[in-house]
């Protein structure tokens, strides 16, 4: 017996409309083309078991979006925290690989930035140029070389806006290591995107 | 303070969650540090980047194209799937 359509989504018309769309949505955050592919065709199928959840107060496009976040968030998780943990457990004072390349702990310089770290005036037109198209190529080049909780992290909060609390539960991490993982996303990001873009 | 503690600590400003002598200490260490004072500046504008990023992304300003190969696998395993379901 043929069930009846759910009212208001159209399936076959799914890959035509959207598939692009939560590609990119998937592949901004994930950074990883296969993994985005198949996060997209996971979101489709659960999207056709799942039809009688929809309500109608969202749109077709919201609610399929919403499937893909959550598996999103899901690949997040999978990834170890165990050896970003590691490193996290260590006392801030204490240098490890990352930080002394940054910072100099020795004495006198007791924590003070590196000579070849220390950040350094950008090219003077650096505002406008994030609005061009290279600029997010880089920033997503930069993004790759992150460590995965780390840039899970970092996108989490700065693409999606989540709340420190939510990210925190979601990657089961403490507000601790959550502050310290975004302490070395912005020294390597910052890092990179001023040798690859806004260096003077 | 040092700059490494002061570079932490404005990630923990960010949720509000400084207590009152580390937001001194901050405050203090950033009148005088202008290469921490340049590090926050130039960590906004990555912050904000990040956001412009996922804004063009929802506009569609800037999108990714699924490999057409993997489209039209995705179009068959899915017409499959709404034929057996009928």
């Amino acid at each position: 017996m043929n069930e009846e359509k759910t009212p208001g989504l159209e399936p076959q018309k799914w890959i035509e409309r959207y598939s692009d769309y939560l590609y990119s949505f998937a592949y901004a955050r994930l950074r990883k083309e296969e993994v985005a592919e198949d996060l997209v065709q996971d979101t489709f199928f659960s999207a056709l078991r799942a039809q009688d959840t929809f309500r109608h107060t969202a749109s077709e496009k919201t609610w399929l979006v919403s499937i893909l976040k959550r598996k999103i968030i899901d690949f997040y998780r999978k990834k170890s925290t165990q050896n970003e943990l590691n490193v996290l457990d260590k006392p801030v004072q204490t240098a490890d690989g990352t930080m002394d390349h940054f910072f100099d702990n020795s004495e006198p310089y007791s924590g003070h930035w590196t000579e070849g770290a220390a950040p350094k005036p950008w090219r003077k037109d650096f505002e406008t140029s994030v609005e061009s198209e290279q600029f997010y190529d880089i920033l997503k080049g930069c993004l790759t070389k992150l460590p995965e909780k780390t840039a899970a992290a970092f996108t989490m909060k700065n693409m999606d806006d989540l709340d420190t609390e939510e990210i925190c539960k979601e990657l089961n991490i403490t507000a601790s290591n959550y502050w310290v993982m975004m302490h070395r996303a912005k020294l390597m990001l910052r890092e990179c995107m001023e040798k690859n873009w806004f260096a003077a | 303070m040092n700059c490494q503690t002061a570079t932490l600590l404005v990630e923990k400003k960010r949720d509000g969650k400084l207590t009152w002598s580390e937001r001194m200490g901050l405050w203090m260490h950033t009148a005088y540090c202008s290469i921490c004072a340049l590090f926050f500046k130039q960590a906004e504008i990555l912050d904000g980047s990040a956001k412009a990023y996922a804004q063009k992304i929802d506009t569609e300003q800037k999108s990714y194209k699924l490999n057409p190969d993997s489209k039209a696998r995705m179009e068959e395993a899915l017409g499959r799937e709404l034929r057996d379901q009928g």
